[in-house]
């Protein structure tokens, strides 16, 4: 690895390693503690030399950033781990790769640049239709709907239920359909400080509408930073 | 679109879609149509329930070994995805090709526990596949049924096709090859089940005529076209050359048992007289540890799986339980691997294991004492003393533990008020003991939890004859126990009433009760051992529909010449057996376990040699 980030533990040195991933197609239907799961098997079935956690009950330690919900796919997901060798990028992919189940595909390795605190912002990919709508009526509500002065839901916090306008938080919408779905794209905030699923969005327009939406994608597409760079 | 275009977008509807995706690691991947047979083992239950199941995950490898079968799995769908399934018209399908059920050339139930039946029924309802087995020709699934509740098939004789009893390794395979002969012929049913019965283990119910006297009971059971007169089971008498799988199907979900499974052994020695599987898995027979070393490393390695378990009736009864624990503990304790271990008897560990043991075994200190006093323990054979719960108690608590768990049972035959209070008093003495060591747990309050289930007595067991307390009995039972605990360190569980009731009936039924079953599986029953679906008024009324009563199936006590309905299967036990250990637990009267001295059950007529132990 280049640049490797190097930490000491019990006198031994580990490799901060990030590691960049896919999550699609069967991968999408499991929640987060299952891809956890998921991912720390494949670690043990690859014999890759990984750090284990103290105490009592070892376990490889990973560090997901930002993990997602259950139904959406990422285009390019990332956990953080340590290795106590420096192996190459190449290494670490395809000994992953060669033991990964479907659905679950690394794309690259690397020591870790920026903290989970520089994220700021979330691209989307969503496509959806309706039961009782065409795609190109669908298409046309959902384009006034998302040009309305206000998008107010009710989003649910610690603190409890309480109002939000998405409306100022929604950046570079853009819509187009197909003769099945319409696809909406979209930024929203993400990162540990504020974090909008882009359902919150779909949910409002049912809610207004009173149309039910089928989604057929849910894509999370990258993360980014303040100065609109990809997160690595 | 059809439905497997919709199907990924519908499984966002419900909720834990991984059920139903399959596409898991290991699962096996064959062209369907390049195999002459292809069965659906079905586990008429959740995804996370079935795929826990080993028998199936032994059958599921097995089975795709053969180049000329594929062995694909089926789960119940719950309650939402049903919803949705019948709304959009989803055929039931298998995980692996996703193909609907009526494709298939077998479907394998496997039978775990009697609540579950009406799945079965609602699963070929799904698929399109008329349950009623008489109602369907050549052209449908041969229904096929096995696992410990089919040594009583005949509540479910209306329905299966056929039953294979016992050990499925080699009667599976028999079965799939005789399917191919005559698949080959033109299939034609009713040959292929006529011949089917003659392979040893396999019952055909169709080829049985049972009739009854005027009371309900049966006046006689008459096989047809050369059906044998009873049916053995099957075992496999050498289990350290039987078949196991060198990978299980990793589920992407959380599954109940989501880990690599060791099959240290089968059968029991001990005999206790309420537990069926006790007596029906019979002789015991165990696996080398080397072996199962071996095994569990492969498990381990292909599934990546970081905890293991063992299974078995009784772990501390394996021959060499001392080998291969410590060598298992050594494999684990290398490969950061979480062995979990049952409560074992420790009586004669050497201090090395024992403190290796305490190091792995963190899971809880558990005892299954079933009864509160000793004449009743005796009454039921279990091997507990109070004495040894309390010295292993006092060594656990001197080790840091400070809660134990602590399993009975209520409605045992004979038991008396006296009986209930005793499980009280045997947690509370617990307790005592735990204030009376000077070395306890600095600071920290014992737990003793108490858990309490009804007793249902079950086919193959001296308690077959039995009647089973009735619901009031068994409420006012629990009360009694409630009222008597005093100390706040006790804490006492225990489980719907109803449900054992509707076991009661079920497990010891007869071929009537397959009626009451159609009812109430079309009154919307389903997954009735699931509390949030299981309605007993529905139930009552569907029993009512079919002329029948809970009291003649669970209260009534049978004669002892009276024919009962599992009497022409044969698990090797022999019945004259069950009744002497009837009348010496009226008596109060123990049974030494097989090592000790063996009881002639009977069961070493399975083997070879004629012997259970060399
Ligand atoms: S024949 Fe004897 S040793 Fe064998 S299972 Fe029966 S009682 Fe035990």
């Amino acid at each position: 690895m280049r640049d490797p980030k190097i930490v000491v533990i019990h006198n031994q040195n580990y490799f901060d390693t990030r590691i960049f991933f896919q999550k699609t197609s069967y991968a999408k239907y499991i929640s987060h503690l299952d891809s956890y799961r998921t991912i720390q098997r494949a670690f043990k079935r690859s014999k890759l030399p990984v750090w284990y956690t103290d105490g009592f009950n070892p376990k490889i330690y990973l560090n997901f950033i930002l993990p997602l919900s259950l139904g959406y796919e990422g285009a390019r997901e990332s956990f953080d781990c340590r290795l106590s060798e420096n192996l190459s990028e190449e290494e670490i992919v395809n000994r992953l790769n060669e033991v990964m189940p479907k659905g679950f595909r690394v794309l690259d390795a690397a020591a870790p640049k920026h903290k989970i605190t520089s994220i700021v912002r979330a691209d989307y990919t969503l496509s959806f239709f309706s039961e009782t709508e065409t795609p190109s009526a669908l298409l046309s509500k959902m384009e006034a709907f998302l040009s309305e002065d206000q998008i107010l839901t009710e989003k649910r916090s610690k603190k409890g239920p309480k109002m939000v306008d998405l409306k100022p938080s929604i950046q570079n919408p853009s819509l187009f359909a197909d003769e099945s779905a319409v696809t909406l794209t979209l930024s929203l905030p993400a990162g540990t400080v504020s974090n909008l699923n882009p359902t919150l969005l779909t949910d409002a327009f049912t809610q207004s509408t009173g149309i039910p939406l089928d989604f057929s994608l849910l894509r999370r597409d990258r993360l980014l930073m303040e100065n609109g760079e990809e997160f690595c | 679109m059809n439905w497997k275009e919709q199907l990924p977008s519908l499984l966002l509807k419900v909720q834990k879609p991984a059920r139903y995706t399959g596409g898991e690691l290991n699962a096996v991947i064959k062209d369907k149509n390049a195999v002459k047979t292809r069965i659906a083992l079905c586990f008429p239950d959740t995804y996370e329930v079935g795929m826990s199941h080993l028998g199936l995950k032994i059958l599921y490898s097995l089975i795709n070994q053969d180049e000329s079968c594929y062995a694909e799995r089926v789960y119940a769908p719950w309650v939402d995805f049903e919803e949705i399934m019948r709304k959009y018209h989803i055929p039931l399908y298998s995980l692996e090709t996703k193909s609907p059920l009526k494709e298939f050339d077998v479907l394998g139930f496997s039978l775990q526990y009697e609540l579950s039946y009406t799945n079965i029924l609602n699963m070929l309802d799904l698929a399109g596949i008329d349950p009623l087995a008489k109602n369907r020709g050549n052209d449908d699934p041969i229904i096929q049924a096995g696992g410990p509740c089919a040594v009583n098939p005949e509540p479910l004789a209306d329905f299966v096709d056929l039953f294979q009893l016992g050990e499925g390794e080699e009667i599976m395979m028999e079965m799939l090859r005789l399917h191919q002969k005559h698949k080959a012929m033109g299939f034609d049913k009713k040959a292929f089940l006529r011949d089917a019965a003659k392979i040893p283990g396999i019952y055909v119910p169709s080829l049985y005529d049972v009739t009854y006297k005027k009371d309900g009971t049966i006046a006689a059971v008459t096989p047809k076209d050369d059906a044998p007169k009873t049916v053995r089971k099957r075992i496999i008498e050498d289990l350290n050359a039987v078949y196991y799988p060198e990978t299980f199907v990793v589920p992407y979900t959380e599954v109940i048992h989501d880990r690599a499974v060791l099959e240290v052994m089968r059968g029991c020695i001990r005999g206790c007289r309420f537990c069926q599987a006790g007596f029906i898995y019979r002789p015991m027979r165990a696996k080398d540890p080397d072996l199962l070393c071996r095994q569990g490393r492969d498990l381990c390695e292909s599934t990546g799986y970081d905890e293991m378990s063992v299974s078995s009736l009784s772990t501390s009864d394996h021959p060499k339980v001392e080998e291969m624990l410590s060598k298992i503990i050594a494999y684990t304790e290398k490969e950061k691997i979480s062995l979990s271990l049952p409560s074992l008897r420790v009586d004669n560990f050497s201090e090395s294991l024992l403190e290796k043991i305490n190091r792995v075994g963190k899971t809880g200190l558990t005892f299954a004492p079933e009864a509160g006093t000793q004449r009743l323990r005796d009454v039921i054979n279990k091997n507990v003393t109070e004495d040894e719960v309390m010295e292993t108690c006092k060594i656990a608590f001197l080790g840091g533990y400070t809660s134990v768990k602590l399993y009975f049972m209520l409605g045992l035959p004979t038991e008396t008020l006296e009986d209930v209070k005793g499980i009280v008093s045997l947690a509370e003495r617990i307790v005592d003991l735990y204030y009376s060591l000077k070395d306890r747990p600095k600071g920290k309050a014992p737990s003793v939890s108490v858990s309490v289930s009804t007793f249902v007595p079950k086919p193959f067991t001296p308690f077959q004859w039995c009647a089973q307390d009735d619901y009031q009995t068994i409420v006012q039972k629990q009360k009694a126990l409630v009222e008597t605990v005093k100390s706040k360190k006790v804490s006492i569980s225990w489980h719907d009433v109803s449900t054992s009731v509707l076991e009661g009936v079920v497990s010891r039924g007869d071929r009537r009760l397959g009626k009451a079953i159609y009812n109430a599986w079309k009154s919307g029953c389903r997954f009735d051992s699931w509390d949030e679906c299981f309605h007993f008024e529905k139930w009552k009324q569907a029993l009512a529909d079919a002329d029948l009563t809970i009291e003649e199936y669970a209260n009534r006590v049978r004669k002892e010449d009276e024919i009962l309905p599992w009497d022409h299967i044969d698990v090797g036990v022999r019945k004259d057996f069950f009744l002497r250990e009837w009348e010496k637990a009226k008596a109060g009267k123990t049974t030494p376990n097989c090592v000790e001295q063996c009881a002639g059950c009977g069961a070493n007529r399975l083997l070879k040699g004629g012997k259970c132990f060399a």
